[in-house]
């Protein structure tokens, strides 16, 4: 992912690096920022929003919630350097709203989850694959997490502030990831 | 597998199931959202007289009718007579696309009118969603999909409703929606709107749309047209766009006041008079991209030059695998893969706009790294060569070569390029062996700018056979032994060079680095570790910490965090220092733990002020 970004900064429109000012740009309602901002987290927001509800139609809301969260608390950010977390951390809240709310479908959940990850749309076996191991062999904080870095590039640092963990449980729970999904896609022949 | 491929399938994986609409469906919800608020207002004061405006029975109908064209504003309100259930709302540009609506606003189906309105709808799900919004996301997405040319667009809203205050209010509230959506995405645009009312015409109207595949609106619109000059034919008009349309209206003279209701803001007659102009020199364009699926698609020779470009290959360098244009859901991509000394480069690149999208870039996986060190030399080379800034991947690799370490042995904790002072480079932090390093590689050139090497306690030291270094003495040491010489803190120094340089077959070290307004130059025997060299001068671009723009030392900073928590440097453990400067503030992170709490500071770069600080109870 990071490849990705690096890439990009030669062209001559680069991605915008998400930072304070960029949050401060919205806030006073320049929607070209808004999108710079969308291009590049919408892949996090709605990956980390997927690991957590295990559903793309949820996913999908909480991508749009969160865009609209963001836009309609930019106002009220306090540059403190962190602006990733700030937006994991409303992605973080809304997600969990949603799964207090689905409470009474816990139940049903289990098995929904299990049918919901798979990924058929997905064209290239491989990234469907690699997705859905990370459903299969992945704890919870463990596909956040990963989720987060690899999709965003989100440093672990601030994935520890969003999360509310350690950095060193972070990136021990990184590793272990990681490990686990070599050893599941392996197992899978790739 | 390795992480870089993990870390791709997901990212790739993941933007996959992202809708295309997405974020014109967030943008829409906004501008809803906005406009909600200004009509929060009038609804009340319409509630107190005791008359409540409903969009009950609302059916909008978005077709599109023309591409890139210009009319400038106009508002014609036809109300042709009734139609009994419901009501419409029709938008031309060229792709079409119809949406009905219930009785509360909430978008029933949503439907593409011509293959053009299909790939603009791609798989957007629109269904429950306000009318408003559905039609702000249609029109986003049609203007992402290129289907205005940022010059000067036309598009058509029309409304079809039982009663002519709903198609009015409803007309009213999508063309401001529509008009500031385009405001936002900086498209200038004509809004051509009309009302439809019930009418006999209607079903006629419906009968020809469907018989010459254009829209209800523009087909309502023609036939209107057509009463009023005999010498017109409907059939001919239909396969007309919107624009020429106008043109005959304003050759003719016929006078469409009757059947339009004319925006007062803008004069239409000078917009026609414009048009008509535009009309001569755009007529030849138009025939060439008379095929609108095609219009702004760059060739695939283009999509190959920009992705070559981007790699800083030629194209005698590559071999191309594969090239091809795909349309994802809505959004034409190219995908040029293509090898080039058993690098794998993979991008996709918006049809559109030339943009890139993605890439990546893999490393053959036959090959093994790290029995064939010689691959570094060979890109290295280039590297030099390139203007361009090297690959995260290249960046890591110089690192490792320089640190005498094995791609296996290593785990990268970070690797971010930075823009620090101006000068592009990677930040890289990883860690092997029981040390932690932390590089600095120049981005254009791969060069190593600085590096540090710190031994990580935890590590349980076995031996150091990973160092391939051929001399005694490592970099890392040379460099070590330059500071303490110097009596210089690793973290007050800036290091400009530290090279392995040979001098009458004698193996040396050259290194030079700055710290606290010194610029020191050193040469070390790389055998022996003896310093044949040492050179201190006073830099004159030093600016003194306290200036305001230049920041604080690691030192510093720490020692800023150990004060404020009341702990003595040797009491602390587990200690990381990182300078921050992406997010356009400049502070220090610093972590440590000490007896049994853990502490988390920021330090402000600048004045050593303590932004933030937490102390817990390390578990």
């Amino acid at each position: 992912m990071l490849s990705v970004v690096t890439l990009l900064i030669n062209e001559t429109a680069p991605e915008t690096p998400i930072t304070d000012s960029l949050i401060l740009e919205i806030a006073k309602g320049d929607m070209e920022s808004f999108h710079s901002l969308y291009e590049a987290a919408s892949g996090s927001v709605y990956g980390f929003a997927l690991s957590i509800l295990k559903n793309k139609h949820d996913a999908e809301d909480i991508l749009q919630e969160t865009f609209l969260t963001i836009h309609r608390k930019a106002a009220d950010y306090l540059p403190q350097g962190k602006p990733m977390a700030w937006i994991f951390t409303i992605a973080r809240n809304l997600c969990l709203t949603r799964l207090k709310g689905n409470g009474k479908l816990t139940e049903l959940d289990e098995g929904r989850a299990t049918e919901q990850a798979e990924f058929s749309e997905i064209g290239n076996l491989e990234h469907r694959l690699t997705l859905e191991a990370t459903f299969k062999v992945l704890t919870d904080e463990e596909r956040q997490i990963l989720m987060l870095h690899a999709v965003g590039g989100v440093k672990f640092r601030e994935i520890a502030h969003a999360l509310d963990l350690h950095l060193n449980t972070v990136l021990s729970k990184y590793h272990r990831s990681i490990k686990k999904m070599k050893e599941k896609l392996e197992r899978e022949g790739f | 597998m390795n992480n870089k491929r993990i870390h791709h399938n997901l990212s790739a994986a993941v933007n996959e199931l992202i809708p295309s609409g997405e974020y014109e469906i967030i943008t829409a919800k906004i501008d809803s959202a906005k406009n909600q608020e200004k009509a929060g207002i009038n609804m009340t004061a319409k509630k107190s007289n005791g008359k409540i405006i409903s969009y009950k029975k609302i059916i909008g109908t978005a077709v599109a009718a023309c591409v890139a064209l210009v009319i400038g504003l106009f508002g014609y309100n036809y109300y042709s007579t009734n139609y009994a259930v419901a009501s419409i709302v029709d938008i031309d540009v060229n792709p079409s696309v119809e949406l009905t609506a219930n009785s509360k606003d909430k978008v029933l189906d949503v439907t593409a009118v011509n293959e053009d309105g299909k790939a603009i709808l791609g798989d957007m799900d629109l269904k429950g969603t306000d009318i408003e919004v559905a039609v702000n996301a249609v029109v986003g997405a049609m203007v992402k999909g290129g289907y205005f040319d940022g010059q000067e667009n036309e598009i058509l809203i029309s409304v079809q409703n039982d009663d002519k205050k709903h198609a009015e209010t409803l007309k009213n509230k999508i063309s401001d929606n529509v008009g500031t959506s385009l405001e936002a995405h900086k498209v200038s645009s004509a809004i051509i709107n009309q009302t439809i009312e019930k009418g006999d015409k209607l079903s006629d109207a419906e009968k020809f749309a469907e018989e010459q595949g254009v829209s209800i609106g523009k087909a309502n619109f023609i036939l209107n047209l057509v009463k009023k000059d005999s010498s017109l034919k409907a059939e001919d008009l239909a396969k007309l766009s919107l624009k020429e349309i106008a043109e005959i209206v304003n050759t003719k003279k016929i006078d469409i006041s009757d059947i339009a209701e004319v925006d007062p803001e803008d004069s239409i007659w000078e917009n026609i008079a414009d048009t008509v102009e535009d009309v001569n020199e755009q007529a030849e364009e138009k025939t060439d991209s008379s095929a609108p699926s095609n219009n702004g698609v760059i060739t695939k020779n283009k999509a190959r030059e920009i992705a070559l470009r981007d790699a800083g290959l030629s194209e005698s360098e590559v071999i191309f695998v594969e090239e091809k244009l795909e349309s994802e859901k809505g959004k034409k991509v190219y995908e040029i893969e293509f090898y080039s000394e058993g690098t794998e480069y993979d991008y996709e690149i918006n049809a559109n706009t030339g943009k890139i999208i993605s890439s990546d870039l893999d490393i053959e996986d036959f090959k093994i790294p790290s029995s064939k060190p010689q691959n570094n030399s060979d890109s290295s080379k280039k590297e030099n060569n390139s203007s361009k800034t090297i690959s995260k991947d290249k960046a890591e690799k110089a690192a490792l070569k320089h640190a005498g370490v094995k791609a296996s042995d290593a785990r990268f904790d970070r690797t971010e390029l930075d823009n620090d002072d101006g000068n592009l480079h990677y930040e890289i932090e990883f860690y092997a062996n029981g040390y932690d390093y932390d590089y600095e590689v120049d981005a254009k050139s791969g060069a190593i700018i600085s590096f540090d090497k710190e031994k990580d306690d935890d590590y349980v030291d076995s031996g150091k056979a990973s160092n391939s270094n051929s001399s005694k003495i490592t970099k890392s040491e040379a460099k070590k032994l330059a500071l303490s010489h110097a009596g210089v803190k690793s973290a007050d120094a800036k290091f400009s060079k530290t090279e392995l340089d040979y001098d009458d077959g004698r193996k040396y070290y050259d290194v030079e680095f700055k710290a606290v307004g010194y610029e020191y130059d050193y040469e070390i025997d790389a055998e022996s570790g003896a310093i044949l060299k040492s050179d201190k001068e006073k830099d004159d671009d030093y600016v003194a910490p306290s200036s305001s723009s230049s920041k604080i030392s690691k030192a510093k900073a720490k020692k800023a965090a150990f004060n404020h928590a009341g702990v003595k440097e040797s009491e602390v453990r587990e200690l990381s220092a990182e300078y921050d400067n992406d997010d356009g503030k400049k502070i220090y992170e610093i972590e440590f733990k000490s007896g049994k709490y853990e502490y988390s500071y920021e330090i402000d770069a600048i004045s050593g002020k303590v932004i933030s600080h937490e102390k817990e109870i390390d578990d």
